[in-house]
């Protein structure tokens, strides 16, 4: 229903974020919720100051709050490895929304907002019936991703540059998984926790890459409603995810002299997943799915404490930096440095202060101001 | 002059370069209460100092605060195009706003894409960069303190040109 004043589109702003009355008082530094139930009846002016928190809090920008959406978007669809329950899914969908509008926002500005790549083979349910069909889907979007030899190294920055995924990193805690979505005009995204570990995401993104790719093949409405299709789909996402970071032919290669010996001391088993950016018990299915060992072993070892122990050892120093998406912090960088967009707005959307600004940009190597152009001679 | 700081960085970067106190004293200083909520710290010589800028300078009258009406952010708003209305931030709505109300505020500010809206609202005559600014006050930097490029005329003209371009431009798309 369409809303005519600033009352009735806060209210509706609040509860499109999911936000009980307490709650968005709360956030908004309200002594008592009464303060923002008379703002939603009309009966206390909100005051310019407050607008900009306003729209912080409802994950929504300042021209849809005093304007109305004049050309609403489509809905967007999330496809949850496990859903947020409750109010809090539509919290944390709301914000996914707003970072995904952001990161479109600034496609659209840098005029980079053609259609998606993502999307660049056609899946019918027959091509990946068999798991050896959905490794060999795997081998052929490796291969034409150029990904080489050991995927996990530059998966996220093919996914984001070339097939242009908006990676969206987001602090998800326990309330829920990976997601991903294909928008008709936000072209396509995959939700990460950001307090996975490295090794981790990397799964994440190859399982998420698979849902990009089958968008159409298998509806996401469909797959929330029958529990066994979802299952069955996710089963496939994982074997995808776990055939294009772990090449038969390169992990072959790599055990083969430990394969000649028959041994395979538990710290190598680390190293090898260490050396292809995965986790050990993802090493460890693979090297079943390839019969190297038993699945009963693969299973033994993934809850052995041993090898958990090791792992930690020999990781602990891997999972330092909270990730980042890259291109998300260059386009921004990008639309500052061309004046596209304001520094309070570049400091708005990457979570920073004002006065971190020129540290921040100093910091990830990036300037404020477009330099010296090179003359490109045409061959 | 009746100045006007219209964005929380041309705040911070003059407490960071110490002129913000020097220039209280020779102008009027006004901001918007956005600004003044955005303002928390500055750094100076590679140190992090908090500034309570409401106690500081609002409360002793060095610096005055204005607000704008949510109408006067709305018609700020309905003079810019869709893009441009989300590339600014709302505290620097808020502060465009009052600036389009009150004629006998000359303004400052260095930011590119803020710049680049003022030939939307016919306000780019009142407009001043900061190295202007600074050299019609008869305040030169202290030792050590290099201009940086963006407080320039050069940099600040550079940016109104594109303004102008892009309003030309605007004009048959609305």
């Amino acid at each position: 229903m369409p809303t005519n004043n600033l009352a009735d589109r806060l209210k509706k702003a609040r509860e499109s974020a999911g936000l009980t009355i307490g709650d968005a008082a709360s956030r908004l530094g309200f002594a008592n919720y009464q303060t923002l139930s008379n703002i939603e009846k009309g009966e206390r002016e909100v005051k310019a100051s407050e607008l900009a928190l306003f729209a912080k809090t409802y994950f929504c920008n300042l021209s849809t709050l005093l304007m109305g959406d004049d050309q609403p978007l489509a809905a967007m669809n999330l496809l949850w490895r496990k859903a947020p329950s409750g109010e809090r899914r539509k919290e944390i969908e709301a914000y996914i929304k707003n970072r995904f509008e952001q990161y479109y926002f600034l496609e659209r500005l840098l005029e980079i907002d053609k259609e998606s790549n993502a999307r660049l083979i056609t899946v019918t349910p027959a091509d990946i019936r068999t798991n050896n069909q959905i490794d060999g889907l795997a081998s052929k979007i490796g291969y034409m991703l150029n990904l080489g030899s050991r995927p996990a190294l530059s998966l996220q920055k093919v996914m984001e540059q070339i097939l242009q995924i908006k990676i969206l990193f987001i602090e998800l805690s326990d309330f829920g998984s990976a997601a991903a979505t294909v928008h008709p005009e936000l072209g396509a995204a995959i939700v990460v926790n950001n307090e996975e570990a490295p090794w981790r995401i990397n799964f994440t993104l190859a399982h998420e890459l698979f849902h990009v790719i089958t968008w159409d093949t298998f509806s996401p409405a469909e797959m929330e409603a029958d529990e066994q299709l979802f299952t069955d789909i996710e089963k496939k996402a994982d074997r995808f995810a776990s055939a294009l970071l772990l090449p038969e032919a390169e992990v072959r290669q790599e055990l083969t002299k430990k394969i000649m010996e028959q041994k395979l001391p538990l710290s190598d088993i680390v190293d090898v997943a260490r050396e292809f950016g995965v986790s050990t018990s993802a090493i460890l299915y693979r090297m079943a799915n390839l019969r190297l060992i038993p699945w009963d072993k693969a299973n033994e070892l993934s809850k052995n404490d041993e090898l958990t122990m090791i792992d930690r050892r020999i990781r602990k120093d891997s999972a330092i930096d909270v990730p980042v998406s890259e291109r998300f912090i260059s386009l921004s960088a990008k639309c500052l440095r061309k004046g596209l967009i304001s520094r309070g707005k570049f400091a708005e959307i990457l979570s920073i202060d004002r006065a971190d600004i020129d540290e921040f940009l100093e910091y990830r190597g990036l300037a404020e101001k477009e330099d010296v152009s090179v003359e490109i001679v045409a061959a | 002059m009746r100045l006007w700081l219209l964005d929380a960085d041309v705040v911070i970067k003059f407490l960071e370069i110490d002129v913000l106190d020097k220039l209280a004293g020779l102008h009027e200083l006004h901001a918007s209460s956005s600004v003044i909520v955005e303002v928390k710290y500055y750094h100076r010589d590679g140190k992090k100092i908090p500034v309570n800028f409401r106690k500081q300078y609002i409360d002793t009258g060095l610096v005055i605060e204005s607000t704008a009406s949510i109408d006067e952010i709305r018609d700020i708003l309905k003079l810019l195009p869709s893009l441009k209305r989300e590339a600014i931030h709302a505290g620097e709505i808020e502060s465009l706003a009052i600036l389009v109300r009150e004629k006998t505020l000359t303004f400052c500010t260095f930011d590119a894409a803020a710049i680049r809206t003022l030939p939307f609202l016919s306000v780019t005559d009142r407009a001043i960069s900061a190295e202007r600014l600074l050299n019609v006050s008869g305040l030169t930097l202290s030792s050590g303190n290099k201009l940086d490029i963006r407080l320039s005329e050069a940099y600040f003209r550079s940016n109104v040109d594109e303004g102008k371009k892009d309003f030309i431009y605007s004009v048959g798309k609305k």
